[in-house]
């Protein structure tokens, strides 16, 4: 007879009321969806993500006790990333977490990759991969929580968009892509 | 038209669905559309290709968890900064608001009495500042307080008649601040 899994909410509730071992278990179910998608998103150095991801995680905590079940912990999650992100775009336009030429030109291509492309092993991985990354900004990140399993309601949510703007979003990177994969599809 | 129309079901349908029939018919048919079908589900596949944060991220972020747990349990995170400042003003606030509290509605009505006597203020300035002879040892704040309330009562009620002794007593206090002015001047009468 198996045990009937914890909820997002019990394990939230069991956190905040002291067990720091139901946390570690609400961490491993978002740790790699969040990881994921930043990655993709940022599309920058592993440094910018894993920082973005702490940031996520830190803004979560400090909301954690605010929590309500009224909306999935992932699209909420990942809400507070999309945040968290922006805050960097924002930064980087202000020229704050823009690498230097001087850095950029001593790190070598390879650490500049994502670990996404590191991991896209065919061509097609590559080319989709080289794909997402020229979709503008929005597109891009509907296309991404997408993959994540987000519907497109809580992708609207998640942006702060009327549904149809985000379902525009994703017809228009699914073609664009398709015209990008051209040779495979 | 039918194409971009069967393209949106295709992209809005949920990962690994299987589409209608008429939009799987059209598919079959129509090369453009088929290939936006083979895009989205190359996009759909790509979930499975997850980079994922490192040990030492994966540690940093359960230290967070605990460090803010242990915040809440000790009453939350140590103070730093403006919060410290904050904090600080706020009991100093309490503080005074506290004896001024005490020494307006608290003290026994005879203690004020000794107390304002005790100062010696001059009757036609209660202000216990421009009182010019105030001793070292006396606390500025019950002076303030005294003063407030001294100034509330005179507006609101008439100055009490002083008593015959008290009337000869400030009569004698002021010949002798009249000698003590002639002596500093040089001349004595």
């Amino acid at each position: 007879m198996s045990e009937r899994p914890e909820t997002d909410h019990e394990l939230i509730a069991a956190y905040v009321g002291g067990d720091a071992a139901a946390f570690d278990r609400l961490y491993a179910r978002y740790r790699l969806p969040l990881y994921g998608y930043l990655n993709r998103l940022v599309h920058g150095d592993a440094a910018t993500v894993d920082d973005l991801f702490q940031q996520t995680w830190s803004r979560i905590l400090d909301a954690l006790p605010r929590y309500r079940d009224e909306q999935r912990f992932l699209s909420w999650s990942f809400r507070i990333a999309h945040n968290a992100a922006m805050d960097h775009y924002r930064g980087a336009a202000k020229g704050v977490v823009e690498l230097s030429d001087e850095v950029a030109a001593v790190v070598p291509d390879e650490q500049m990759r994502t670990a996404w492309e590191q991991l896209a092993g065919d061509e097609l991985r590559e080319a989709l991969a080289e794909g997402i990354s020229r979709l503008a900004a929005e597109q891009r990140e509907v296309v991404l929580l997408r993959q994540q399993g987000l519907s497109f309601q809580e992708i609207a949510d998640v942006q702060r968009s009327p549904l149809n703007t985000v379902l525009g979003r994703m017809y228009y990177a699914v073609r664009h892509l398709r015209r990008h994969l051209a040779a495979w599809c | 038209m039918e194409c971009e129309k069967i393209q949106r079901q295709i992209v809005e349908s949920a990962p690994g669905a299987e589409l209608p029939a008429p939009v799987r018919e059209h598919v079959a048919r129509c090369v453009v559309c088929r290939g936006v079908q083979k895009t989205q589900e190359a996009l759909m596949k790509t979930m499975s290709m997850q980079a994922e944060p490192s040990a030492a991220l994966d540690d940093v972020v359960r230290g967070l968890a605990r460090s803010r747990l242990a915040g809440v349990r000790t009453g939350g995170a140590p103070l730093s900064g403006w919060r410290l400042w904050v904090r600080f003003a706020a009991a100093a606030a309490v503080a005074v608001a506290g004896i001024l509290a005490f020494t307006l509605f608290l003290r026994p009505a005879g203690e004020k009495d000794v107390t304002l006597a005790g100062v010696q203020a001059p009757a036609a300035s209660r202000s216990g500042f421009a009182a010019g002879a105030m001793p070292w040892d006396y606390d500025v704040t019950r002076s303030l307080a005294e003063t407030l309330l001294m100034d509330a009562l005179s507006e609101k009620t008439e100055a009490p008649r002083p008593s015959p002794l008290e009337e000869s007593l400030m009569d004698a206090e002021v010949s002798l601040v009249v000698v003590e002015t002639d002596e500093d001047n040089g001349s004595t009468n």
